[in-house]
């Protein structure tokens, strides 16, 4: 259905939601923070969609990365930030209002934790758009 | 008792003491015997010299003084005392009574005077009503150093307090302002554009206008709060208070300031740190809850399932393992701690830890070498060593690359007992190195990413080592490793 690389530094976390989101039919590729998702992106920069989390190895890694995934994929591919809206607006992002949110450039903003079915229907949507 | 008598109008605290002046020897002897009867102490002076002298080298609160005197009359006698003993209360014995004499001697000092010939009531009266005066006269004064002495004590109080304390009248002018409060208003005014004069501090500062004219405005507001923030970017919180009369009539308002600062400071660390403990907390239980579904909604074989299961285990490990360190180091920066200071063998509790660790070591095929001298004493609780070391000791074995190398070694100089942890793995970036005894730092990489760790391990190390007056310093090479280094002074504890 959809190639997918998924950002996380937690890697339970992203083998549970990298099984799940196989089991609906993806093909998912995980890396453990922004340096190691670019070099990923710069083998093979194929990807439908980029989940990434804001926090990682810096505080604010995964908006750096989303700026990055951005201009490396162009329009085309789907970036879903997966976070906790607290933390992003304790550093300084207001993911509530749109304007904060174009400024992050994501598609979708989805708030951890989160159920399979609703990652696997968010997922759905974004890459039917 | 003649003695309560006398205590019936005013009360001194020793005997009252009284000077008669007079050069009729009947009539000295007369107040003697009547005035010592009194339980009054008497001395008797025949002429005004003599009389003068003892009033000048002796202590009394009232003269009895016949005008007409040989050597300085009375008159004089009461120039000089109205002039130099004013708390002496003068009393005038006079032989020709006339209203003009009276006015006279009044108008020079005297407090009474009594005609001659008196009799013992009369003159008992007198000394009475003369006494109740000095009495009244003393305590005036006593009253009267109080208010002053009461006045300079609260106005040093007011000062000395770090609090600064503003007063402003009805119109919100300045009436007062303690060192703290001036300077805090010079701070202000400096930034403000109009140089203010100083009674108009009050209305030149902008915020404390705002309190003064909001209570000014509304007869029922009693006071408010409100938080200040200076162009130097120092917190102020401002209390302020309404003073008024008993008819409810607004007389001003009282503003004391204190820097809230660094409590804003330490309660912003305060909520970020919670905020990253419930971080730390919920990921862990993600993963679990993420595995659990997992095992419970799909099919996995049993390799898999093993797997899961063992990773859950191992995050709820952690879990208990970071809610350990999380009390350890709240004990240890609050200073709760229990310790037990003892002579310390640390190379004895080298050996221990390293043995401790081998088991863990041996199972990625790391070698650890422990290099010591046979014997490096020192004033230590042994957990605390202990808790050093095994934190160095574990993390140069969880962070080392298979069939790598710890070296640990410990030696004395002249500072104290220097032990160093080497290994030789994965290392850190310097960015890494600038927060790596930050509270929940950990590297995260695809290389870390199976170590459970807490992140806390380095910050109790560093906690302990500073309870020691001691140092830690790390260094390291990326892909090469890192090596700490823990510098305890040995004369402390």
């Amino acid at each position: 259905m959809a190639r997918i690389l998924m950002v996380d530094d937690d890697a339970d976390f992203l083998e549970v939601q990298s099984r799940v989101l196989t089991r609906g039919g993806h093909e998912v590729d995980t890396a453990y923070n922004g340096t190691e998702a670019l070099d990923v992106l710069d083998a093979d920069a194929a990807y439908d969609l980029v989940i990434l989390d804001i926090m990682m190895d810096q505080s604010d890694e995964g908006f750096t990365l989303a700026h990055r995934v951005r201009s490396l994929l162009g329009d085309d591919a789907s970036i879903m930030i997966l976070t906790g809206v607290r933390r992003a607006h304790d550093l300084g992002f207001d993911l509530d209002s749109p304007s904060g949110r174009k400024w992050i450039g994501a598609d979708d903003f989805v708030e951890k934790p989160i159920a399979a079915e609703d990652l696997l229907e968010r997922v759905r949507r974004l890459v039917e758009k | 008792m003649s003695v309560d008598r006398r205590n019936s109008g005013a009360s001194f605290e020793e005997t009252p003491r009284i000077i008669v002046m007079d050069d009729e020897e009947s009539i000295r002897l007369g107040c003697e015997k009547v005035l010592s009867r009194e339980g009054f102490e008497v001395v008797a002076a025949a002429d005004g010299s003599s009389g003068w002298e003892l009033l000048q080298e002796q202590e009394f609160d009232l003269a009895l003084i016949d005008l007409k005197m040989p050597g300085i009359d009375g008159m004089n006698i009461l120039k000089l005392m109205n002039e130099h003993l004013p708390d002496v209360v003068a009393i005038v014995i006079t032989g020709y009574a006339s209203y003009e004499t009276a006015v006279e001697t009044v108008k020079l000092g005297a407090y009474d005077y009594i005609p001659k010939p008196f009799t013992p009531d009369e003159l008992r009266n007198v000394v009475r009503r003369g006494l109740e005066r000095r009495f009244l006269r003393l305590s005036n004064r006593r009253l009267l150093l109080d208010l002053t002495e009461e006045r300079s004590r609260l106005m040093t109080i007011l000062h000395a307090m770090s609090d600064g304390v503003l007063v402003a009248n009805r119109r919100g002018e300045l009436v007062l302002a303690n060192s703290a409060g001036r300077e805090w208003l010079d701070a202000s005014a400096q930034t403000s554009e109009e140089e203010a004069p100083s009674l108009d501090y009050v209305v030149a500062v902008e915020e404390i206008r705002s309190i003064t004219d909001r209570i000014a405005e509304d007869p029922h507001l009693e006071g408010c709060d409100e938080e200040i923030e200076t162009e130097d970017g120092r917190f102020f919180h401002a209390a302020a208070t309404a003073i008024r009369d008993e008819d409810s009539g607004y007389l001003g308002v009282v503003i004391v300031l204190r820097d809230i600062t660094e409590r804003r400071e330490i309660e912003k660390m305060k909520s970020a740190f919670v905020r990253m403990v419930s971080h730390e907390l919920r990921s862990p239980l993600a993963a679990v809850q993420g595995y659990l579904e997992l095992l419970v909604d799909t099919d996995v074989d049993d390799a898999e399932s093993d797997r899961m299961l063992r990773r859950c285990r191992s995050r709820v490990e952690a879990l208990q393992q970071m809610i350990n360190d999380l009390l350890d180091l709240s004990r240890l920066e609050s200073g709760a701690v229990h310790r037990e200071l003892r002579r310390q063998d640390v190379t004895q509790i080298l050996e221990e830890v390293v043995e401790l660790q081998r088991g863990a070591a041996l199972e990625r095929d790391i070698d650890i070498h422990l290099a010591t001298e046979d014997s490096l004493e020192m004033v230590a609780d042994r957990r605390e060593l202990e808790e050093i070391f095994t934190n160095l000791i574990s993390n140069a074995i969880k962070y080392n690359r298979d069939e790598g190398r710890v070296d640990v070694a410990a030696e004395r100089d002249e500072y104290g007992i220097r032990v160093s942890v080497s290994d030789t793995g994965i290392g850190m970036k310097p960015e890494a190195l600038e927060s790596i005894f930050e509270e929940f730092f950990r590297v995260r990489s695809s290389q870390t990413a199976s170590v459970t760790g807490t992140g806390l391990g380095l910050s109790i190390v560093k906690q302990i080592v500073d309870a020691y007056d001691g140092e830690i310093d790390v260094s390291s090479q990326p892909g090469e490793g890192s090596t700490f280094t823990v510098l305890l002074p040995v004369d402390s504890g």
